[in-house]
């Protein structure tokens, strides 16, 4: 291929590569899609077209002037009417361009144009897009920028080396694509990145963020707001659509309890829906390293386990932060955080983008002491609020009162109803019309099937009924495991309700009146690769989208950690040393006892002395080489002197072979070229002391294969 | 303290290194701050990865272009000697050492007096392990030395968006003889044959036939004419003319005339020199013991190429002497002198001051009535 038509290529390469990318956004109109992907099939085929005259054929400038006009016009009638945002409605301008540029690509100061279109569809990509493709764009484009600058520069130089700068001459010259010359530039597309990835992690990120704008459409979700009505969530519940992942970073496998990531609470029901009558929120302080603190200070609480984790959150169009019951501090990118009275975590307004963020909750249990408490123990604040009880068909507490006529514990009356929740119910999602004048009587005793919300809600309301306070939880299962990346995916399908009791010693304790429903399994396989897939994009997520200062601040105080541990080992170590006495020999036996580090230093002492047997072994063989190859230029030489005289030219004895050379191109004009170069380099060898590269002993061998065959 | 180390470490990491941008290079620092300054203000990961990636390239041009030069061994090769105004080769001999990477993109210059002089010399790609030799024309102006500082390298790879130039101290000296001119075969008759009319022509040793005679006993064998003998089958030898015929003795006046410009005065000089130098090569060519007087340097009467590149170099380094300066009254004393030597004498032009000192002489030439040669 020639320099010419390597440059062009991988001009337009590179422009494809960004239009992927830019395409890939789903933003770009089909149109431009469309448009932009024809243009670049029909510059790619100009480039390999077998008729000259085809890869020269130019549209008519007029042609090209008016279609500007028109992109124009329609770019400022998309910012106007249309997406209204700048970004968007330039896209048909840059689109044309490219499309004007790919097919006009004729002289090689247009290349440069070019790669700046390309760079910008690129550019608009990355503020278009989060999605881990691209990353596999990002990756495919830097290697090929790197082939395209490189081809570019060469042209460049090559074209100025010509004592007339010409660009013709780029036809001719052939491209330097040896193997080497092929590994050497993907190598360097290998160190950029590497390169960049680095100056990725250490760059400061400030974020102080004028004329932000917010990108991409929330989640729209059901049953966090402060009001539910009974049965929307039913309506999320066949969504699966991801909604957040959750790491626990202290574990490795899959926990064993079931986790339930708690979003709102609520106290109030009034027999269709639930609400939150105390939803004051209350600011939480922030601390200096950026920590809201969270809770109770309760005693008990202070020593308890602790549970980490690292939730991933989709833009949802609700505000409120999920995480496992009882949050004791939350730190996120986030300015404030409110928390309301029943330990619900708010954010002032929704984020229309993906949202990081940790928690640390301590769960509570049962002690032994409310096992055995009776209904007396309750304070009259718990008591007013929740256990309030809409009017409500009489049928529902008799139900509860008989549920519980035995039982004379609050919890030995909490696992009643909720074993025979568990029991005489069906769980379906298919329960007809979604809002019923009396939805819990329906579910008690019609058609004893629904979800969640139903179960929840019955439990409640039979709890509150006997006097139990109780209180309705939505919020999340945790969903599919990922093996690959230790954490859960969280989806709208695992939108769940269960209930909150309150005991006097222990606080809220969560009880789940659901059944468990059997999940469908898809393929293993299927289920393996997504998995996988989706591991890779929530470290993308993680490691990329959502790299802030704060990780920073962490990576840079674990290499301090490293650091001083390191220096303490080797403070250890020295100390050891100094202080060793300890090897002895046991003269009977002919043994020496060592420590430890001894035998690491041996193994090192015995590594250095292979590498520099190695390195001795090398040089030697490398002087070897050397004699070798002035060898082999007396023998190339010899060899050189044979053919010549089979073609009856003798090389007189008293003769140089510079002289000889001269003769040479007298004599047998056609063959003083090669003669002369094989000289030269014999020169070299026995005169200048000047071994032969590997290379030029492959060319000596070029010229003497086709010495034979020069005419006389 | 710190401060200094790394100020020292500046300077020790970028001695013999010099870097510019390239318009292209222009542009893209240009661009690449803009999305510096777009991904601080919003913040967006991908941006920065964007401007990472374009700092990378800026990084990865720096450790490419360093390594070219690193593993490329830069030598020159000149002639022992130039003449000013006379185009001789000389050529740049390239290895790249490396037996793994090419070197790719670098263009090669002479470091003469501190400025980088582009000889057109331009490597687009050299294999590992490979080396080559690439000449130039070089043309000299001035006569004297003429100092080679050394070789600078430059190069854009890979990207183009920086040209870093490194410089090579290869110090070397060579020697610029004054310029040699065609004299004309009228003008060498003419300054020759001055005195030859009256002189009687002796034998001697010399290279010049004089006679063919018989041999007589006590002849040298070697003098014997081989294919005489043959023709008229007796013993014939030759004879040669005696080279104390044959001396030359070329005095080159220093003292530049007093002409309004100094500048002339100076070609004047030049030219003066040019005739001396061409009137040595000539006479040496022709066999001559040739005295060279330069102001008050002499060089011995004596023949041979060695004795013309002792004489030559003697006139590339020879001064003008200003007219305020002591002039010598009277004739030229040589101490070693010959019968029927012919002695030229050069002036830049003609000086009455100078007309004491040129007594004797067998034929006196104006550079400025050789303005033609």
């Amino acid at each position: 291929m020639t320099l010419q038509r390597a440059v062009r290529v991988s001009a337009k390469l590179l422009t494809l590569v960004a239009f992927c990318a830019l395409a890939g956004t789903g933003k770009l109109p089909s149109v431009l899609v469309i448009g932009g992907f024809l243009a670049l099939a029909v510059g790619f085929a100009q480039e390999f077209a077998p008729s000259s005259r085809w890869s020269s054929a130019r549209f008519p400038r007029p042609i090209w002037n008016g279609t500007l006009v028109i992109a124009c016009l329609v770019t400022v009638a998309d910012f106007i009417w249309g997406t209204q945002q700048a970004l968007q409605a330039s896209l048909y301008v840059l689109v044309f361009l490219m499309a004007n540029k790919v097919l006009a690509l004729s002289q090689l100061k247009d290349v440069p144009q070019l790669f700046v279109i390309g760079f910008l569809e690129f550019l608009s990509a990355a503020v278009l897009t989060v999605d881990f493709w691209y990353a596999a764009a990002f990756v495919v484009y830097l290697l090929t920028a790197i082939w395209a600058l490189l081809m570019y520069h060469l042209s460049c130089e090559a074209v100025q080396s010509m004592s007339v700068a010409d660009e013709r001459c780029l036809i001719l010259m052939p491209v330097p694509l040896t193997a080497r010359f092929f590994w050497t530039t993907n190598a360097i597309a290998v160190a950029a990145l590497v390169v960049a990835s680095g100056i990725f992690l250490v760059m400061p990120r400030t974020g102080f963020g004028f004329f932000q704008q917010a990108n991409g459409t929330p989640i729209r979700t059901s049953g966090f707001s402060e009001k539910v009505d009974l049965g929307v969530i039913g309506t999320v519940k066949q969504d699966a659509t991801l909604v957040m992942r959750v790491q626990f970073p202290e574990l490795e496998g899959e926990p064993a309890d079931r986790m339930y990531l708690k979003g709102a609470s609520f106290d109030h029901y009034t027999g269709q829906s639930w609400t939150n009558t105390f939803s004051r929120r209350r600011l939480s302080a922030k601390t200096e390293d950026g920590l809201f603190e969270i809770g109770s200070n309760r005693a008990p609480l202070r020593n308890a386990r602790r549970v980490n984790q690292d939730i991933l959150l989709e833009p949802l169009d609700i505000s409120v932060l999920f995480g496992l019951p009882f949050v004791s501090e939350v730190r996120g990118p986030f300015a404030s955080l409110e928390t309301d009275s029943m330990g619900g975590l708010w954010l002032p307004h929704a984020l229309p983008r993906r949202l990081q963020y940790a928690i640390t909750s301590i769960p509570t249990h049962l002690s032994n002491e409310d096992r055995q408490g009776d209904l007396s123990d309750y304070p009259p604040e718990i008591k007013k609020r929740f256990l309030q009880l809409p009017s409500i068909d009489p049928n529902v507490a008799g139900l509860a009162h008989a549920l519980t006529r035995d039982i004379t514990t609050p919890y030995g009356m909490t696992i009643a109803i909720k074993q025979h929740l568990l029991s005489h119910y069906a769980y379906s999602l298919d329960v007809g019309s979604m809002l019923s004048a009396s939805p819990l009587e329906e579910f008690l005793f019609i058609r004893k099937t629904g979800y969640c919300e139903h179960y929840a809600t019955a439990m409640v309301v039979m709890l509150r009924a006997v006097g139990i306070p109780a209180r309705l939880v939505t919020g999340f299962l945790p969903g599919e495991w990922n093996d690959f990346g230790h954490y859960y995916t969280v989806r709208q399908q695992d939108a769940h309700a269960w209930v909150e009791v309150w005991f006097p010693h222990s606080g809220w304790i969560t009880f789940d009146p659901t059944p468990s429903v059997m999940k469908t399994f898809s393929n293993p396989l299927v289920k393996q690769v997504g998995g996988m897939i989706d591991s890779i994009r929530l470290k993308w997520d993680r490691f990329v989208i959502h790299y802030s200062f704060y990780d920073q601040m962490t990576v840079a105080q674990g290499v301090r950690n490293q650091g001083e541990s390191v220096r303490a080992s080797i403070t250890n170590i020295m100390a050891t040393l100094k202080n060793w006495s300890a090897l002895r020999w046991e003269l009977g036996t002919g043994q020496i006892s060592l420590p430890p580090w001894m035998s690491s230093v041996a193994v090192l002492l015995c590594a250095l002395l292979l590498l520099s047997m190695n390195a001795l072994l090398r040089k030697r063989t490398t002087k070897a080489a050397f004699l070798n190859r002035d060898m082999a230029a007396i023998h190339m030489y010899e060899r050189m002197l044979a053919v010549l005289a089979t073609r009856g030219v003798n090389k007189p004895p008293g003769t140089t072979p510079l002289e000889f050379s001269k003769r040479i191109w007298q004599e047998y004009h056609a063959a003083g070229p090669l003669v002369q170069e094989l000289t030269v380099l014999y020169y070299r060898v026995r005169f200048g002391h000047e071994p032969l590269s590997q290379y030029d002993l492959q060319q000596a061998e070029e010229l003497l294969m086709r010495l034979p065959g020069v005419p006389r | 303290m710190p401060l200094l180390s790394f100020r020292t470490f500046f300077r020790w990491a970028s001695r013999n290194r010099s870097i510019r941008l390239t318009s292209e290079g222009i542009r893209f620092v240009l661009l690449s701050v803009g999305i510096g300054v777009a991904s601080l203000n919003t913040g967006n990961n991908l941006l920065y990865l964007l401007f990472a990636m374009m700092l990378s390239l800026i990084v990865i041009s720096g450790i490419l272009s360093e390594r070219c030069f690193k593993q490329v061994q830069v030598s020159r090769r000149l002639p022992p000697a130039l003449f000013a105004n006379q185009a001789a080769t000389a050529a740049f001999v390239i290895a790249n050492r490396s037996s793994r990477l090419p070197v790719f993109s670098l263009r090669i210059m002479d470091l003469i007096e501190a400025t980088a002089v582009n000889r057109g010399i331009y490597l687009l790609h050299l294999f590992p392990g490979a080396s080559t030799t690439q000449s130039y024309p070089l043309l000299v102006k001035r006569r004297g030395p003429y100092v080679f500082e050394g070789i600078k390298l430059f190069t854009r790879f890979p990207f183009g968006l920086f040209v870093k130039a490194a410089t090579f101290p290869l110090q070397e000296e060579v020697m610029v003889y004054p310029e040699i001119k065609n004299l004309s075969r009228v003008l060498f008759d003419d300054v020759s044959m001055v005195g030859h009319d009256q002189a009687l022509i002796q034998r001697g040793q010399g290279t010049t036939l004089h006679n063919l005679r018989l041999y007589q006993p006590g002849d040298d064998s070697r003098a014997i004419h081989w294919k005489t003998t043959a023709r008229k089958s007796l013993l014939i030898v030759r004879e040669t003319e005696a080279e104390d015929q044959r001396h030359v003795t070329i005095v080159l006046h220093t003292h530049v005339c007093d002409v309004p410009d100094d500048s002339d005065s100076h070609a004047l000089f030049e030219r003066a020199v040019s005739l001396a130098a061409s009137l040595a090569v000539l006479f040496t060519e022709r066999m001559y013991e040739v005295r060279l007087v330069v102001g008050e340097q002499v060089l011995a009467y004596e023949i041979g190429e060695a004795h013309l590149a002792r004489m030559l170099s003697l006139l590339a380094v020879c001064r003008p002497i200003s007219e305020t300066a002591s002039q010598p009254t009277g004739p030229l004393q040589l101490s070693e002198s010959y019968g029927n030597e012919l002695t030229i004498h050069v002036l830049a032009c003609l000086d009455p001051r100078a007309t004491s000192t040129t007594y004797g002489a067998s034929r006196v030439l104006l550079a400025s009535e050789y303005m033609d040669l």
